[in-house]
């Protein structure tokens, strides 16, 4: 069973979700912050296959949860959306863009959480999949965790050009530069075979 | 006195015998003369010629001190022999005649012979003492002839230092109030060559206004004490309008009842000196006002650091007005928690330039203020003398940073308090969308739609945010404002 970490200080908020979570049929656990979602992490070596983070919490906020989560041995490349109430900014997109998976802006219906978590896990299990065929074929594990980030983080920053982008400037720059070295990587799989 | 003794000049050749030429073509005369200087073989030289001819050529041979020469001579007569220079006869000679006239005195005497004898037994015989009467005369008229022309030369020398040195004299009769001057001193007034004015009051007259009661007061009166020498700087106005500067420096004479009856001066042009004087009076004025009035303080200490100079606004940065700044250490000033790290700083400094660094100094009353002291070491001949420079009251920027600061930290907490507060306003919108949603229906929706028009409001205030975190960015970066 798909089991989701929903990480939020407002306590009802993160109940909710987690009895709508339950009631789709995944199976959720809740911390009220950074600190127990990483001992929970570190010390039940509980390993979720996808965590919402929300961001303003005191007082470890949620970017410095993430940082902690993509240090952990074995925890490096959990799925996480951040599901937040906070309007991003340029300089978030450009530190942290390519260390989530998606940025969800409260308030959200639950069909919209529904596909979120859908479309994370299925893009999870894609690459996955693109990653086992590569690697028969013999390509760099470097350049495979480099498939695997880029997957997600075009898909984030698009994310993010669409939330601020009416706002302020959206420096396209850093989406074009993820776009074509993903779309090189993608060439050069595609090349060998491996379906994209 | 003998013979020798009206010899001419001085010196060794005073003991040698006095050498008479007697001018004479009658033998029987000139053997009279001879017996007459008989007595006198060890002092005098006889020498005898018969004419004119005769005795020039025995003068061009060696000039006899004295002639004493006949009136009528074969070929001439006595007085030809006469030569003068300057109106002084270059020999005196004395004139012998056989027959006395007064036309003939007359005529010797106009000549320029320094006697004139008429011939007789008893004249022969009293020929020494006639000898000595002449050379003595003629040595009185030498000797004074030679004086005048001292004091002409000396009266010239003056005059040209006088007018040299742009000066003159001046002599003020002070009990008949008849004053005198120099040709020299009278040009200096303006005066043409004028060398007296009617009375004090004409001199007065031609002095500055405002410095006559200087004038009155230095000046000797009649009566009433006074000093001896007079020193005075006064301006006289010259008939064009022009002012001219003078020194005088002048001598009073007493009679024995100490009453001053006299004064004596010099007066010396010293306008270049006064005008030089009054310029650098007038940039050392501006220089004051520019010290003076600069927010800045100057300084200069000596080599180990005690104050020599500050300017008056000193009192602004260091609470004590300069007379009590002068003469102390300038680290007395500095605040006690950085005194000796300051000392450290002036000592290293002396061998370079002093790079200027940021201190405090503690005010009687506690208070402290931020300074800059910055400086250029002075050395004479690779010796430091001391330091001079500047420092600047730094607690008005000091306290604009805090303020700036401070803003800056506002303007952060805004922020974060905006972004909390949006955040903390969809968190019970999800809540309600979250629920409406899962109800589903048409009161779902509506409640749905309600709970968006109210995210949309919030996302206005996002942006309005968003502005606001740039301008924050922007600050940051041009104004180098470090949060704290």
């Amino acid at each position: 069973m798909t089991t989701i970490l929903c990480v939020d200080d407002n306590a009802d908020l993160v109940e909710l979700l987690s009895e709508l979570l339950t009631m789709m049929g995944y199976m959720a656990r809740t911390a009220p912050g950074g600190e127990e979602c990483l001992r929970m992490l570190k010390e039940e070596g509980f390993h979720p296959d996808l965590i919402l983070l929300d961001i303003m919490m005191e007082p470890m906020d949620g970017w410095e949860t993430l940082q902690h989560i993509r240090k952990l041995p074995g925890n490096g490349d959990i799925p996480v959306v951040m599901l937040t109430g906070k309007y991003p900014i340029m300089s978030e997109v450009e530190t942290y863009g390519s260390m989530i998976d998606d940025y969800l802006m409260k308030p959200y219906h639950p069909n919209q959480i529904d596909e979120l978590i859908r479309h994370i896990l299925s893009r999870a299990e894609q690459g996955r999949e693109v990653i086992r065929k590569a690697r028969e074929c013999g390509f760099d594990e470097g350049l495979l965790e480099e498939y695997r980030h880029l997957a997600a983080e075009v898909e984030v920053l698009k994310r993010f050009r669409e939330i601020i982008g009416s706002t302020e400037h959206f420096n396209d720059g850093i989406l074009v530069k993820a776009e074509s070295r993903f779309s090189v990587i993608k060439g050069q799989l595609a090349t060998a075979g491996v379906q994209v | 006195m003998t013979l020798r003794d009206t010899k001419n000049g001085s010196g060794p050749d005073n003991h040698s015998p006095v050498t008479i030429l007697v001018v004479e073509d009658d033998d029987a005369h000139v053997e009279l003369i001879r017996r007459g200087f008989s007595g006198c073989n060890d002092t005098v030289n006889l020498l005898v010629a018969m004419s004119v001819g005769a005795a020039r050529a025995e003068i061009m041979k060696a000039p006899p001190d004295l002639v004493l020469a006949d009136w009528l001579l074969p070929d001439g007569k006595g007085a030809e022999l006469i030569t003068s220079t300057h109106g002084l006869p270059e020999i005196p000679v004395v004139i012998m005649t056989s027959h006395g006239s007064e036309q003939i005195a007359v005529d010797v005497m106009k000549s320029g012979a320094i006697d004139y004898v008429v011939k007789s037994e008893t004249t022969f015989a009293e020929m020494p003492h006639i000898s000595t009467r002449a050379l003595r005369q003629w040595k009185t008229m030498r000797d004074h002839a030679l004086a005048e022309q001292a004091l002409h030369d000396n009266q010239q020398e003056l005059e040209l230092a006088l007018q040299a040195a742009r000066a003159g004299v001046w002599y003020y009769d002070i009990q008949n109030g008849i004053i005198r001057w120099s040709k020299e001193y009278a040009l200096l007034l303006g005066h043409g060559s004028e060398t007296s004015c009617p009375d004090y009051a004409c001199w007065v007259s031609c002095i500055h206004p405002d410095d006559r009661d200087l004038i009155h007061r230095t000046i000797p009166k009649k009566t009433g004490p006074c000093e001896r020498d007079i020193d005075l700087e006064y301006r006289i106005v010259l008939p064009d309008g022009n002012i001219r500067w003078m020194n005088d420096r002048g001598r009073v004479f007493f009679d024995p009842t100490g009453k001053p009856i006299r004064v004596l001066g010099i007066s010396v042009d010293i306008t270049s000196r006064k005008m030089m004087e009054l310029a650098l009076q007038q940039e050392q004025e501006q220089y004051k006002n520019l010290v003076a009035n600069i927010n800045d303080v100057i300084f200069s200490t000596d080599p180990h650091g005690v104050l020599t100079y500050v300017s008056p606004v000193s009192e602004r940065v260091f609470g004590v007005p300069p007379s009590e700044a002068i003469g102390r250490h300038f680290s007395d000033f500095i605040h006690p928690e950085v005194r000796e790290e300051v000392r450290e700083q002036f000592s290293e400094s002396l061998h370079e330039m002093l790079q200027g660094f940021e201190t405090r100094v503690m005010l009687k009353s506690g208070k402290v203020q931020h300074i800059r002291i910055s400086g250029r070491v002075v050395s004479n001949n690779g010796e430091v003398t001391g330091v001079t420079g500047m420092i600047t009251d730094l607690t008005e920027r000091k306290q604009l940073e805090e303020l700036k600061v401070r803003a800056f930290q506002q303007i952060e907490k805004n922020l974060e308090q905006l972004a909390a507060l949006n955040d903390q306003i969809r968190n019970p919108l999800s809540v309600i969308v979250l629920l409406a949603g899962a109800a589903g229906g048409p009161e779902g929706k509506k409640i749905i739609e309600q709970a968006m028009e109210i995210d949309a409001l919030v996302k206005k205030l996002d942006q309005g945010w968003a502005e606001s975190a740039k301008v924050r960015t922007f600050l940051k970066k041009h104004y180098q404002i470090t949060k704290e």
